[in-house]
């Protein structure tokens, strides 16, 4: 303290004596002010901060200690120091006065060396009481400062848009902020006391989250210092709010305490229902789109099928067949052959045994002939009771051990009303036969031929056989 | 002069000793002090005859408790002491008539005293 110095007011009835202690109490740097009697004392004492008041205790009107029992009902913040300045030496009323607030007395005549020493006791003690004020002031700025810092934290974590809680070690509910109340329907007197893992989702996952919970709170290093987000655990749960399930997605830390042990977790909350539900409508609508794609792929194929296949007998139809034939004759890229396929006398086994009894040899004609066709070929019903075979790779010698196979294959079948047999007429694409269109003409002459040369048999077409 | 001086040292009311103390030397404090006690014990002295004339001796006796205390803070222990008994005497109802006048020569005297008193120079 750079000042040193007392603001001090006596008071005494006596001038002399008044005069005396004045000049001692200055002469040890102190400020003085002089009151004559008691009550003049109380009235100065209210304008004045004095620190120490010494005064007589014999005085007329208010004596000394009815001026300490004044002083001292006050309880003023600032204590005064009361000194009493007494002839008096009995133990009683000594006694008396300290019970009324007396902090020391002198006795007349002053004695310098005396009153100085009692000074210093004085200003130790107002010393003492300072620096006790001081900290307790420094103390209630330091508690308004972090009662702030605590209502600005409260005012954030209440406010956040996302629904957080926070709950101690043994998992009980400590704090909701708004957004929590709201998705929980919390109100917070019923909150408290309650586990967290039994108000924040169903009972068939609060097994689950009280694991998860009890990880935060347990699982954690003690010797971290405070939380950091790698500490972040997550859980999904599921919750049923007004017969709607709620998907939730929960994210929890520790809570540490200022010496790092943890004392509980927060858990913030993500709603994921609408995300959720979009994507469980969205798996549902792909599952349906597969479903009706593989549907429709299934169609396209038994349509491609059918309008490539006969109906009667399984085999490729004429359309496919030319279609065939155009794009190999186009190529070129190897030696064709074509075989042009009748039954024979089929017309009259038609008239002899219907139609039904026709449709069945010409569905056994085809499986005999498919069955006998070399890989790669094309077997087909060119219409009626005409087949072709388009023969990729062979030579004409090939196709013509391929004709007789084929030949050989429905005569030897035993059929049901007679025997059934078949001409087939042989081209070969190439000098004479360069199209599909040639081709087919050069193959349906020769079978022509084998027709009218007793049928059964095989007939090349004319221009291969002047060639050969 | 020199007769003079012998003789008021003979009959010296103040302890120089103790008010030099008080004073530490300042000549002109001390000069005011033992005015001041000079000018407030004849007050007291009047208010004392007047009292004990009308038979207040409770105001009688309170006064001379103050100029006891007043004559003990300037060293005028002879003061002091003579308004000691006379004050204890007054609470048994007794006025020593000749204590009394005893006080009074000896006021005389400290006002003869102070009179009398070095000043600055």
């Amino acid at each position: 303290m750079a000042d040193r110095s007392l603001n001090i007011l006596v008071a005494e009835d006596d001038c002399v004596s008044a005069m005396v202690l004045r000049r001692a109490l200055e002469k040890l740097g102190h400020k003085v002010t002089i009151a004559r009697d008691g009550s003049e004392a109380w009235d100065l004492y209210f304008e004045n901060p004095f620190r120490i008041v010494i005064s007589d205790w014999m005085m007329p009107n208010v004596d000394g200690i009815e001026l300490c029992r004044r002083i001292r009902s006050l309880q003023d913040n600032n204590y005064t120091y009361l000194v009493l300045i007494t002839a008096k030496t009995s133990k009683e009323d000594r006694l008396l006065a300290m019970e009324l607030g007396a902090d020391d007395f002198l006795t007349k005549p002053l004695d310098v060396p005396e009153l100085t020493a009692r000074l210093v006791v004085a200003r130790r003690l107002l010393d003492a009481q300072d620096t006790a004020l001081a900290q307790a002031q420094q103390l209630s700025r330091m508690v308004e400062v972090v009662d702030a810092s605590k209502k600005r934290f409260s005012e954030l974590f209440m406010g956040l848009p996302i629904p957080c809680v926070s709950f101690d070690a043994d998992g009980i509910l400590r704090e909701a902020n708004h957004a929590a109340e709201q998705l929980y329907a919390f109100s917070p007197e019923s909150m408290h006391s309650d586990l967290v893992w039994d108000r924040m989702c169903d009972a068939s996952d609060a097994a689950r989250f009280r694991e998860f919970a009890l990880n935060i709170v347990k699982n954690h290093d003690h010797t971290k210092g405070p939380a950091h987000p790698c500490d972040a655990s997550t859980i999904e749960w599921v919750r049923t709010k007004d017969e709607n399930l709620q998907f939730l997605l929960g994210t929890a830390f520790p809570l540490r305490a200022g010496d790092g042990s943890i004392v509980g977790g927060v858990c913030a909350v993500i709603d994921l229902t609408r995300e959720r539900t979009l994507e469980k409508h969205m798996i549902h609508q792909i599952k349906m789109t597969n479903e009706l794609n593989e549907q429709l792929a299934s169609a396209n194929f038994e349509l491609e099928r059918l309008a490539t296949t006969d109906a009667l007998t399984g085999l490729r139809n004429r359309r496919y067949f030319v279609d065939c034939l155009n794009k190999a004759t186009c190529e070129r890229s190897s030696e064709l052959a074509l075989m042009m396929i009748d039954v024979d006398h089929f017309k009259a086994f038609n008239d002899q045994f219907g139609h039904v009894e026709g449709d069945t040899v010409l569905r056994q004609v085809g499986q005999i002939l498919s069955a006998n066709c070399p890989e790669g070929s094309v077997a087909a019903r060119y219409g009626g009771e005409e087949f072709v075979v388009l023969l990729r790779n062979v030579d004409l010698s090939g196709a013509k051990y391929v004709s007789e196979t084929l030949r050989r294959a429905i005569e030897q079948n035993s059929w049901p009303h007679r025997p059934i047999t078949i001409s087939i007429g042989i081209a070969m694409l190439g000098e004479h036969a360069t199209n599909s269109n040639s081709l087919i003409v050069a193959a349906d002459e020769a079978l022509y031929r084998s027709k009218t040369l007793g049928r059964n048999r095989i007939s090349i077409s004319e221009c291969l056989e002047k060639a050969a | 002069m020199q007769e003079r001086h012998v003789a008021c040292r003979n009959i010296m009311q103040f302890d120089r000793e103790f008010i030099a103390q008080i004073s530490d030397g300042d000549l002109e404090f001390e000069s005011d002090l033992v005015s001041s006690f000079s000018a407030s014990s004849n007050l007291s002295l009047q208010v004392i005859d007047d009292a004990i004339a009308r038979q207040d001796l409770a105001t009688a006796s309170r006064e001379l408790h103050t100029l006891k205390g007043s004559a003990r803070s300037v060293g005028a222990g002879k003061v002091g002491d003579i308004a000691f008994t006379l004050e204890q005497n007054l609470k048994h109802s007794i006025v020593d008539e000749s204590l009394l006048n005893r006080l009074k020569e000896v006021l005389a005297e400290v006002r003869a005293e102070v009179q009398d008193w070095p000043t600055a120079a």
